[in-house]
């Protein structure tokens, strides 16, 4: 018989048993577990003392968050959009392309600065 | 009213009642879940007192987190979910603590509940047999083979309740029959 039901272990890792196998299993080899009598008492004792919280956050932090992550989403899109653009108009994602000083010519704002 | 039979209702009008400020509700929550979680807590850390105290913790963090609950898994499969990741962190805790404070000279991995061993006494209740068995394996397979033979979850299920693959299950599955096979031989 232990022979039996220790084969029945193995099985019912990978095999679905049919119903007189589960029924035999459920009868002779599952443990019953089970919590001490006042466990339900001292997780509602816990609740009712107020300690615990519903983790309800306000309408206003909700919205604030839902708000907040699509105007994120948004602005992230944007700036992804613009880098694409420089790099298309520009042909590089340099620090001066992005900075919209890369079209600088040096000699006349030397001259501007030496005439003043 | 809803609140006076909370026996027949079913658990999302439990959960909606919960949220409106029905504390009882959440009792009949606790009432209609503690031995599934109790299985699942016992059969991940053994009969010790962590697991009655990570089966309150289970049931406390559901009720923190019920306004995010949206129903898209079953309550039972959210609830052993948190039960699992709880009993998972505790043995994590419990390895570190040994670690830190006994250094092993044993290569093989200790094991958590460090189950006593039959005097030389090959045991008969298969129920004992499975039970020492459980501890002996990691973690890992003790979960997978908590949920499919304590539980009785099917493999797509326990794959949802540890939010792995299924191909991961099986695979984890398989394995712990191996070890499984020679821990009960040792032991019967």
């Amino acid at each position: 018989m232990q022979e039996k039901l220790k084969e029945l272990v193995l099985k019912v890792l990978t095999t679905d048993l049919n119903e007189e196998e589960q029924g035999l299993l459920e009868r002779e080899v599952v443990p019953a577990y089970s919590f001490s009598n006042g466990f339900r008492d001292s997780v509602m004792e816990r609740i009712n003392n107020g300690t615990v919280s519903l983790g309800l956050r306000p309408d206003f932090l909700r919205s604030f968050n839902e708000i907040f992550r699509r105007v994120a989403v948004t602005g992230v899109a944007a700036i992804v959009v613009l880098i694409v653009i420089m790099f298309v108009s520009q042909g590089s994602i340099s620090y001066d392309t992005l900075l919209g000083i890369d079209a600088t010519i040096d000699d006349p704002l030397i001259s501007l600065l030496v005439e003043k | 009213m809803a609140a006076d039979n909370l026996f027949f209702q079913d658990d999302e009008t439990l959960v909606r009642l919960t949220l409106e400020g029905e504390k009882r509700a959440f009792g009949e929550i606790v009432r209609r879940y503690e031995k599934p979680v109790a299985a699942t807590v016992r059969g991940m850390l053994g009969d010790i007192q962590q697991a009655e105290d990570v089966g309150q913790e289970t049931f406390i963090r559901l009720y923190n987190s019920l306004a995010d609950f949206r129903g898209e898994a079953r309550l039972g499969t959210y609830i052993q979910r948190i039960a699992i990741n709880l009993s998972l962190n505790e043995i994590k805790k419990r390895s570190r603590f040994t670690s830190f404070f006994y250094r092993s000279d044993r290569d093989d991995e200790p094991s958590y509940a460090d189950p006593e061993e039959p005097d030389g006494e090959a045991l008969t209740d298969m129920r004992e047999i499975v039970d020492l068995a459980l501890k002996k394996l990691s973690p890992d397979f003790r979960s997978v083979v908590t949920l499919r033979l304590i539980q009785g979850y099917s493999t797509k299920e326990a794959a949802e309740i540890l939010n792995l693959p299924l191909g991961t299950v099986l695979s984890r599955l398989a394995r712990a029959k191996e070890q499984l096979r020679e821990i009960m031989e040792k032991l019967i």
